[in-house]
């Protein structure tokens, strides 16, 4: 489709009339791929038809080559006149994002978390937190969710990727809900603040995150929740190695015998290689 | 198909000039989408500069230009734009 040997060059009109009797139907997908690997590069085609797929094609530089004096008019008409019929123009690799997010709407499972906490949190912590249980529908359903996360991260810094996590263990609605309808609004806010920037309640560990780094994050997490008066917190661990790391602390701080100012308790789910030890402070 | 929800123009990356060539924008410099004529910078809803490489969609609505992150597309799936 689309070669200069194969048949006689159509006009500008030609084409376009060629290009509309696709795009018009129903459901048909307009794809501009410019790529050097793309196919119709490679095949130095300037569009094709995919019939079972209802997709057209259009790669502009071939285009440009065939069509020196007219492609721009010819990607114009075509761009703008599907632009104009409502609708939308998309990156094409992130449309599985956009795919999976229209599937998790419909499933309405953190409609009632967003509303809750949609007027009583900061504007930024309730997008971070609309992102972080999109992750975590992904995750449980055994996505990749790297990319989420980084972007949770590079928009809302450690305090998103900490809320990130936060939501992935379920703190929002086994902690935070319950906790705002039970106290007043100002110590709700501070133990809130404390846990989210501070992170005074919960440590996340994570892959790079060895033996001794891990021991010394826990006692820095203790000194936090001496400090902002917690009863506990808890130490989260997610995948074979994370679990064993935690697991190798607890271990030796079980040798090193009773503590004056904590102990722990552990919790593990095997089964999808989870743990998490809740810390409670004595005294 | 839903209309200004599911796309309709699919691109890739080294697609983006020809793209914004249709709207009359191109890219500065510094790699920043800006319009054709004035030079000033196409603004997302939120204000912000979009970077060509992040650039992400575009939505009927006079012309409305996001970014590529995830707050953008659930912010374009949900309707805030």
């Amino acid at each position: 489709m689309g070669r200069k040997k194969s048949r006689k060059k159509q006009s500008k009109e030609e084409l376009l009339e060629t290009f509309r009797k696709r795009y018009k139907r129903r459901d048909v997908i307009v794809s501009i791929e410019s790529s050097q690997n793309s196919s119709l590069f490679l095949r130095q085609s300037f569009f094709s038809w995919e019939k079972k797929d209802k997709i057209l094609i259009i790669c502009p530089p071939i285009l440009k080559k065939e069509y020196p004096d007219e492609y721009e008019d010819i990607m114009k008409e075509v761009i703008t006149e599907n632009f104009n019929d409502d609708h939308l123009i998309f990156k094409h690799s992130k449309k599985s994002i956009l795919e999976a997010y229209s599937s998790y709407k419909l499933t309405g499972t953190s409609k009632e978390i967003i509303e809750f906490f949609s007027d009583k949190l900061h504007g930024d912590d309730v997008n971070a937190l609309r992102m972080s249980l999109f992750l975590r529908y992904q995750s449980n359903n055994n996505k990749r969710v790297d990319i989420l996360k980084n972007d949770i991260r590079e928009k809302y810094g450690e305090r998103g990727a900490n809320i990130a996590n936060l939501c992935s263990a379920g703190y929002f609605e086994n902690e935070f809900k319950p906790l705002y309808n039970s106290v007043p609004r100002k110590e709700f806010e501070e133990y809130y603040e404390a846990v989210v920037e501070k992170k005074a309640r919960a440590l996340f560990v994570h892959a790079q995150m060895g033996v001794e780094e891990l021991r010394r994050e826990f006692f820095r997490l203790l000194d936090r929740a001496k400090k902002y008066r917690l009863k506990d917190f808890r130490i989260h661990g997610k995948g074979e190695v994370n679990v064993n790391t935690i697991k190798a602390l607890f271990n030796e701080l079980k040798e090193e015998g009773p503590h004056d100012d904590f102990e722990f308790e552990k919790n593990e789910n095997t089964k999808i290689q989870m743990i998490e030890y809740e810390v409670k402070l004595i005294n | 198909m839903i209309k200004g929800k599911t796309p309709k123009i699919l691109f890739d990356e080294a697609s983006i000039p020809y793209i914004l060539e249709a709207f009359d924008k191109e890219i500065d410099e510094d790699g920043i989408i800006i319009e054709k004529e004035t030079g000033d910078p196409v603004l997302t809803p939120e204000g912000e500069e979009i970077e060509a490489k992040n650039f992400g969609a575009i939505k009927k609505g006079s012309e409305i230009f996001t970014k590529d992150d995830l707050l953008s597309i659930m912010n374009l799936a949900d309707g805030k734009y």
